[in-house]
């Protein structure tokens, strides 16, 4: 006959829960020490990338400046600012004389209604834009009206302002003259 | 045995603490480096914008630079186009009558201001013409004075004050206010 005799002299102890939940945790934390070292790397490397662009920016932004200050010598020297001066002079006289009167005549016409007519015009350049000052002398309050309607429907003449409405002066046969101004603009 | 597996317990429990104490200092560089990447761009942004504009300006002025002669050109051209100053008001005279008599209208008066402007060798004059005609050779002599191939800038227009109510056939009398330049003798 044989009997089962158990001959330790400790009690047996089990490892496998500490191995299981190490063993786990070293997996998650293997897992996640890999994506955040992928994207330290990556942010790393566009870092990398952004550095070297704002480098070169840099560097070109340099290069340019001695450019632009080599220029600004050059036209500061007192035979190219004299150019530059009769330029701007001569520029200024073309954009007055380019103001295109047989177009707003044509243009004027078309707001003048019957009983009213001009008596006088004078465009300016204002800021870049034409300012013209009429007067136009009306036979008859209804005519004035008329005109001021058209004038205010009218895209080429805008921003009116009436500066002046009162009676006629002389033996022109007019009731008022009116004095305004305008914006004028050929769209 | 027991002696041996509590060394390997210290181990694993090591490298587990190394592994997640890696896994915090990840994190922490991940968190701060999340916010610079974002400046860096916003930065590296602002200096291109800056850089384009510095590139804009200098091309343009390498362009003016390159045409410096021809602007000279250009501007000593112009001024000969001028009248002389030794023929001014003559050729100035004939051109608006031949100007008036084309557009069928008539220069009845002509008034002179003249202006030497320093530094330029050019006299600007005002002319003030008085023109009779009807309305539509009025708008001709207007358009040939555009036309001309010598300097006028019509600067303003007044209708003479005794006009009835002009219509397109009924003659009228307009001032026209007038500017040109003379070339001085150099």
């Amino acid at each position: 006959m044989r009997a089962r005799i158990n001959l330790a002299t400790k009690a047996l102890v089990t490892h496998r829960r500490f191995l299981t939940a190490s063993g786990a945790i070293a997996v998650v934390a293997g897992i996640i020490f890999l994506a955040l070292g992928w994207h330290v790397y990556s942010a790393r490397k566009s870092e990398a990338e952004i550095r070297a662009k704002a480098n070169e920016v840099r560097l070109q932004s340099a290069r340019l400046e001695l450019e632009r200050d080599a220029l600004q010598r050059y036209f500061a020297l007192p035979e190219n600012a004299k150019v530059h001066d009769r330029a701007v002079f001569i520029n200024g006289i073309i954009d007055a004389r380019s103001f295109n009167w047989t177009q707003m005549f044509m243009d004027l016409e078309r707001v003048l209604p019957g009983g009213v007519h001009l008596l006088s015009i004078e465009p300016k350049q204002v800021k870049g834009r034409v300012e013209v000052k009429l007067r136009v002398g009306a036979t008859s309050e209804d005519a004035k009206i008329k005109f001021l309607r058209a004038l205010e429907a009218s895209r080429e003449f805008t921003r009116i302002a009436l500066d002046n409405d009162g009676p006629a002066t002389g033996t022109t046969g007019d009731v008022s003259t009116l004095s305004l101004t305008a914006v004028y603009s050929r769209i | 045995m027991t002696r041996d597996f509590r060394l390997r317990k210290r181990s694993i429990l090591a490298a587990l603490a190394l592994l997640l104490a890696a896994d915090v200092a990840f994190a922490l560089y991940s968190w701060k480096m999340g916010s610079s990447p974002r400046d860096q761009n916003q930065d590296l942004a602002d200096q291109t914008r800056q850089l384009k504009i510095l590139q804009a300006d200098v091309e343009r002025a390498k362009g003016i630079q390159s045409r410096m002669p021809a602007i000279q050109a250009d501007c000593d051209k112009f001024e000969h186009s001028l009248f002389s100053a030794s023929t001014g008001y003559s050729s100035v005279t004939a051109d608006l009558d031949g100007l008036a008599k084309k557009a069928a209208a008539q220069v009845q008066d002509l008034a002179f201001k003249q202006q030497e402007i320093p530094a330029r060798n050019l006299t600007s004059v005002e002319v003030t013409a008085s023109v009779i005609g009807n309305y539509s050779s009025v708008v001709r002599f207007v358009n040939g004075l555009q036309r001309s191939g010598n300097l006028y800038t019509l600067e303003g227009l007044t209708l003479g004050g005794d006009n009835q109510n002009p219509g397109h056939n009924s003659p009228i009398k307009v001032t026209l206010h007038l500017l040109t330049y003379f070339r001085s003798a150099a």
